[in-house]
């Protein structure tokens, strides 16, 4: 190392790229350990929104009701938009999860798509 | 081992200046990479506990909405299960402590909520799916928590 070094240098250049490899290396470790853990937020919110669903083919969907989940709740269906609970009108949605069914409405059928968020 | 070049050790030095810092410096990153290795391995030990009693309570909350506590009615071709509509006389006469040994944990609850009960099932991994109690057909919430 010594005689590599030039005078007044603390490291040679070898030693400085080996600290250098030394040090990205154990920032990449913090990085990896400070990743988001694995979660199944996903499928729970994809669970949660064919529930909602379900329920709504069995009985009404209430603002209050919707509003005790903690989710945001947006029907569409033949042109018209429902938020449940009212107030997620104006809640940005932020990794939405989105799902669509085929219901029946009067004679026929139309298509129902609904989209599931945490406000 | 003799060089021409001048020594730049002192009597009784063992390392040069730079070689006695790039060691101590190597050493610190030794031993913060240990410990950001042991920390990582504790944290998906962790996380790997709790996505576990997560996975079960989902789990759980899937059988009894789409078997273990519904109505079911019969029919020429067998029974017809009635997924989403909760019996609370079935749901309350489940063995939860049997299905908790079962599933592998200690603790098991389930509840069905209707509209601003509060919840008193209780556990370190709770799901709340909306579901709709059979009788009268209300609106509700089924609990399940684990641990």
């Amino acid at each position: 190392m010594s005689r590599a070094s030039a005078k007044g240098a603390i490291f040679s250049l070898e030693a400085l790229l080996a600290i250098l490899a030394a040090t990205a290396l154990l920032y990449a470790a913090s990085l990896h350990s400070a990743s988001p853990a694995p979660s199944l937020t996903n499928v729970y919110e994809y669970q949660v929104l064919n529930d909602f669903l379900e329920v709504r083919s069995k009985a009404p969907l209430t603002s209050d009701y919707a509003a005790e989940s903690g989710f945001c709740l947006r029907l569409e269906q033949a042109g018209n938009t429902e938020y449940l609970p009212g107030s997620c009108a104006h809640s940005t949605q932020i990794n939405p999860v989105s799902t669509t069914r085929i219901v029946a409405s009067g004679n026929g059928f139309t298509e129902l798509k609904a989209t599931l968020w945490k406000p | 081992m003799n060089s021409s070049r001048p020594s730049r050790h002192r009597k009784g030095q063992a390392l040069l200046l730079d070689a006695a810092l790039a060691s101590m410096l190597a050493l610190a990153i030794l031993v913060a990479g240990m410990h950001a290795v042991s920390s990582a391995a504790e944290s998906a030990r962790q996380s790997q506990e709790t996505i576990s009693e997560e996975a079960k309570a989902i789990s759980l909350a899937d059988w009894l909405i789409k078997e273990g506590a519904i109505f079911t009615t019969g029919s020429p071709y067998g029974p017809i299960s009635h997924t989403h509509e909760i019996e609370e006389e079935k749901l309350n006469s489940l063995d939860l402590h049997a299905l908790a040994e079962r599933i592998g944990t200690n603790d098991v609850c389930a509840e069905f909520l209707r509209t601003n009960q509060p919840q008193s099932c209780s556990g370190r991994a709770c799901i709340r799916r909306p579901a709709v109690l059979h009788s009268p057909m209300e609106a509700g919430y089924l609990v399940t928590c684990i641990g």
